[in-house]
């Protein structure tokens, strides 16, 4: 396990993870609206 | 099954093993054996923590699961991504700095020694129990189709990982698991190819989804809030939330894939993988069940799934025809409203579902007259509806790769479980209890020895196993029943830092009796609760027990002090 500093943005990934939940909510939100009987 | 099947599947098998065992073959220390020397990249550890979760199970059921209610499971994955941020702030950093083995040895470094065995303990009981379960469900499949012995092939299946997983440890699981999913998708790529093309020529996937959307498998979110609910939007981000920080943060055969990696880095960024592909690839299996239906909907599907071993009588066997002509009648006519689908004739879609319904209340009674007949009949058939398909659509040569995908992803989650059974034994027991010298080579070897056990341990649970409701949902509720326990002391740990180690195990057993109780008055149908619940239940029962425990120990303490002055 290195030490190395770590220069990545984390913060930055957390929100695009959770962008990217709500995206995939919309859109299935969208198809049930659509497409459900 | 014709000869390019079996070198299909025997090939890939072979290969897995042997690349496994000669990769790693240079083993010869603890760390290497467990934590694979610290030497995996992100991609790896992404691809191993998918491919510990995703059993046979997974493409089993799910799809048949999608055949039967639709694709509304997916809710169920929701509070994975949101998991992988947590463990990811709270959690990685805690276990990389302490540089331990296995999560529980954090909670004695927190508390004390008896939390850690009890945590470690309830660790054992759920992850041993469903090594035998992964096991168990591609063999009852692989006996059911080619009539091979159950015990025979449980013996074969769990072998084969036994092979690999002793001589390369924790680094050949996740080599091999990298390989595995490759061919998982692949051969799931390829079955939907071969799904849309049983459709007659003039429906496409397009039309499929409509079909499917009127007959009420696209209705992916249900936004109610009634807890008996098994999968809704909320019970996905609560339930499936605690369940998966539970299952990620807290569960050795997860926590030991992301503890391989070559950097704190590299074990975030294969949570962030896996938090961004596991929804995407669960809808797609998904999907892959939904197209099923819709190719049942032109080709004649079995009134049911599963083999009928049923002795009868005369006079039975003809009222079972009787049901079956009828179901045959309905099938026709709604397949012939179907060949001649316009999109937007909603006229028509509602003489479909009509047909359906019909359909579906056949296909019950039919079930019911075989229970009637035996009752030892298994009327739950989800489990065979995918194999079902494979076994008749697709061309030889591929029959055999699907059969691989499923052994692929029933071994890669029984080593991952063996792996990490084997390394709680050994650090969280052997090493803290009766390991007297620092005999790296005896500590070795005690380890390959418990992967053995353990090992045997799941052949034997599979081959006592029995049929269940649904195989995921069994595995599913077996991880609720302790999962929240778990998740409640290590928030205890994290969070809670004035409670100390005798209110976090007094808390601990107190919340697993209570989750117990809970399933057993549900079990009796006093009380009606979703099972994602009880993580949820558990979960809450140690914080709050341990916080109200801690209080009164704060109190005594002081007037003990009080006493002595």
């Amino acid at each position: 396990m290195s030490e190395e500093k770590d220069p990545t943005n984390w913060k930055a990934w957390y929100i695009g993870l959770v962008a990217f939940l709500v995206v995939q909510i919309v859109v299935f939100l969208w198809i049930t609206n659509s497409y459900g009987s | 099954m014709s000869v390019i099947d079996w070198i299909v599947l025997m090939g890939t098998l072979v290969l897995i093993v042997a690349y496994g065992s000669w990769k790693t073959r240079k083993n010869n220390n603890l760390e290497s054996y467990l934590k694979g020397n610290n030497s995996e990249n992100w991609a790896t550890i992404g691809l191993s923590i998918m491919a510990t979760q995703a059993s046979a199970i997974t493409f089993l059921s799910t799809p048949g699961q999608a055949y039967e209610s639709g694709m509304g499971f997916v809710q169920f994955y929701f509070g994975l991504p949101l998991a992988m941020i947590l463990i990811s702030i709270f959690f990685l950093p805690v276990y990389y700095r302490l540089k331990v083995y296995t999560a529980y040895q954090y909670l004695e470094q927190r508390f004390d020694v008896r939390v850690r065995s009890f945590t470690a303990f309830l660790f054992l009981v759920s992850r041993g129990l469903a090594a035998g379960i992964t096991i168990y469900a591609p063999s009852i499949i692989l006996s059911t189709i080619l009539g091979w012995n159950l015990q025979l092939t449980c013996l074969l299946m769990g072998g084969l990982v036994i092979i690999y997983t002793v001589s390369g440890g924790s680094r050949a699981v996740s080599l091999t698991q990298k390989w595995q999913m490759g061919i998982i998708m692949t051969g799931m790529f390829v079955a939907l190819y071969y799904v849309i093309d049983s459709f007659p020529d003039h429906i496409g996937f397009k039309d499929g989804v409509d079909i499917a959307g009127s007959l009420g498998k696209m209705e992916i979110i249900d936004l109610s809030t009634d807890l008996s609910n098994r999968y809704t939007l909320l019970s996905g981000l609560t339930g499936g939330l605690f369940l998966f920080v539970s299952y990620f943060g807290t569960d050795q055969s997860q926590v030991q894939r992301y503890l391989g990696g070559k950097s704190l880095k590299e074990s975030r960024m294969g949570l962030m993988f896996n938090g961004l592909l596991k929804i995407p690839m669960q809808f797609f299996i998904l999907i892959v069940g939904v197209m099923v239906f819709i190719s049942f909907q032109f080709n004649r599907p079995p009134i049911v799934f599963n083999p009928v071993t049923v002795d009868m009588t005369a006079q039975q066997e003809q009222s079972l025809k009787i049901i079956e002509a009828e179901y045959d009648v309905i099938f026709q006519e709604k397949r012939a409203l179907l060949q001649a689908y316009k999109p937007n004739d909603t006229i028509q879609m509602a003489s479909v579902q009509t047909l359906q319904f019909k359909q579906d209340s056949i296909r019950q009674s039919y079930k019911a007259s075989l229970l009637k007949i035996d009752p030892d009949f298994e009327d739950k058939d989800s489990d065979y509806i995918f194999l079902t398909f494979i076994l008749n659509f697709l061309p030889p040569g591929l029959i055999g790769l699907l059969l691989a995908v499923i052994f692929s992803a029933a071994m890669s989650s029984t080593a991952g479980e063996l792996n990490s059974l084997s390394a709680t034994t050994t650090i969280d027991y052997y090493k803290k209890f009766w390991s007297k010298t620092d005999d790296d080579k005896k500590d070795l070897r005690v380890s390959k020895w418990l992967t053995v056990a353990w090992g045997i341990m799941a052949i034997l649970i599979a081959l006592t196993a029995g049929m269940f409701e649904n195989l995921i949902q069994l595995v599913n509720i077996l991880g609720s029943l302790f999962y929240g326990t778990i998740l409640g002391i290590f928030l205890l740990a994290l969070f809670f830092k004035r409670v100390h180690g005798t209110a976090a195990f007094i808390a601990g057993i107190v919340a697993q009796i209570t989750v117990l109780a809970v399933h057993l008055l549900k079990t009796y149908e006093v009380i009606d609760v979703g099972y994602l619940m009880y993580n949820f239940i558990g979960c809450m029962m140690v914080i709050l027990v341990g916080i109200v425990v801690q209080m009164i120990y704060k109190e005594k303490g002081k007037k003990e002090l009080l006493k002595t002055e």
